[in-house]
């Protein structure tokens, strides 16, 4: 029986999460909405942007400016 | 945190958060790679184009000459030192963007602007935005470097520019490794493609006693220069003085010099020259259709001009340049 419940209740919430996902593509793609979501991006990581404000701040400190430089990659790639 | 690879030059180098490359003017601030020089040159000055040198650019005319901070070559013997091995808050620079670097150029009578003294390729971006303004508005854009260059950037580097003076430091591996911390094929690639694009080149080696002097390092310089890039390629071989942390060795003895000079000529170089040398007939150009003395020069001035519409004035055969 309680496994039965517990069962149930696993169904129902996928078909909950389910639904509303359907539910909020529809609306999205609607004539009229309010257009693309927008793009879901990781929270920020409180410790790297500190350390980047950091780091810019230091550049700022010895008159540096930075200008966005060519030809590089990210190196986990 | 996230590292960046720069793949301005051959070094590639890895670079961590607030770290910076080895030509200590780039740097990655939150997984990306930032210029620290752009717009800030510490060295500005009006230079005749001959002291670059340029003997085929619009001979006696003036050059707005600008660098910034760095370089990514550390050779032992560099005379501008005191900009290119240190990180731009040790020198002290000025505001200056394109558009005002165009501006103070043709302020100044200049028909060109140089890019020189460290070495436009650490300064990229400040360098193609520039060139690509100056080019708009009418004036040469002439580069002196190293060519210690990736490919990619290269090529678009060319698009904008003029003229191209390199310096072919040596022909081995070792000599770059141990004179200057870098590698030779790089540098021999980045002629190739610099001849090819249609950018007028000349090519500089500085002759350093004990280094790279014999006659064997010389002749095969020659003849490389001369198969790759043609026998109209004017070469110059500059005299070493003693600089920097090569303070032990002598000035290249003139003899040396005049060997090189002569080599040149037997293989059959149409433009050898020699620099460092006050007073020097190796100074001047001379037709190699007639043999005749088509530009005089005594040191940075051009003391006669022989050449009209690009041609000999004496047996209007063309002589290879920019001429206006």
């Amino acid at each position: 029986m309680k496994k039965n419940n517990a069962l149930f209740l696993a169904l129902a919430g996928i078909s909950v999460v389910l639904i509303g996902a359907i539910m909020a593509d529809n609306i999205t793609s609607m004539p009229g909405s309010y257009g693309e979501p927008a793009a879901v991006t990781a929270p920020p990581n409180t410790g790297d942007t500190r350390a980047t404000e950091a780091v810019r701040q230091k550049f700022t400190r010895l008159g540096l400016v930075l200008h966005e430089g060519k030809y590089w990659k990210n190196a986990d790639e | 945190m996230n590292k960046v690879e720069c793949q301005l030059c051959p070094r590639h180098c890895l670079i961590e958060e607030g770290g910076r490359g080895d030509c200590r003017v780039r740097t990655n601030v939150g997984g990306k790679l930032f210029s620290l020089v752009y717009g800030d040159p510490c060295t500005v000055h009006v230079d005749p184009i001959e002291k670059k040198p340029f003997f085929h650019v619009v001979p006696g005319s003036q050059a707005f000459s600008i660098a910034t901070a760095g370089c990514n070559l550390h050779c032992r013997y560099c005379q501008n030192w005191q900009i290119s091995q240190v990180p731009p808050e040790e020198t002290r620079n000025m505001q200056m963007p394109p558009e005002d670097v165009v501006r103070h150029a043709k302020n100044n009578g200049c028909r060109s602007i140089a890019y020189t003294y460290s070495d436009p390729v650490v300064f990229y971006e400040y360098t193609y935005d520039t060139c690509a303004l100056a080019k708009d508005q009418g004036l040469l854009n002439v580069l002196v470097t190293a060519a210690y260059i990736e490919q990619k950037p290269l090529r678009e580097l060319c698009k904008v520019s003029h003229a191209i003076k390199v310096d072919l430091k040596g022909m081995t591996n070792t000599f770059y490794q141990k004179m200057s911390g870098a590698t030779l094929q790089p540098v021999l690639d980045a002629i190739v493609t610099i001849k090819k694009s249609g950018v007028w080149l000349e090519i500089c080696n500085l002759v350093v006693p004990t280094w790279n002097d014999s006659d064997q390092d010389l002749l095969t310089l020659i003849r490389w220069v001369k198969n790759n890039c043609g026998k109209d390629t004017p070469l110059h071989f500059s005299r070493f003085s003693p600089m920097y942390q090569l303070n032990d060795l002598p000035p290249t003895p003139l003899a040396t010099l005049n060997r090189a000079w002569e080599m040149a000529k037997a293989e059959g170089m149409s433009f050898p020259y020699l620099g460092n040398i006050p007073e020097h007939p190796a100074d001047n150009t001379y037709c190699p259709y007639d043999g005749k003395l088509i530009i005089g020069r005594r040191g940075y001035e051009v003391t006669e001009n022989h050449i009209k519409d690009g041609k000999c004035e004496y047996c209007n055969n063309v002589i290879p340049g920019i001429w206006s």
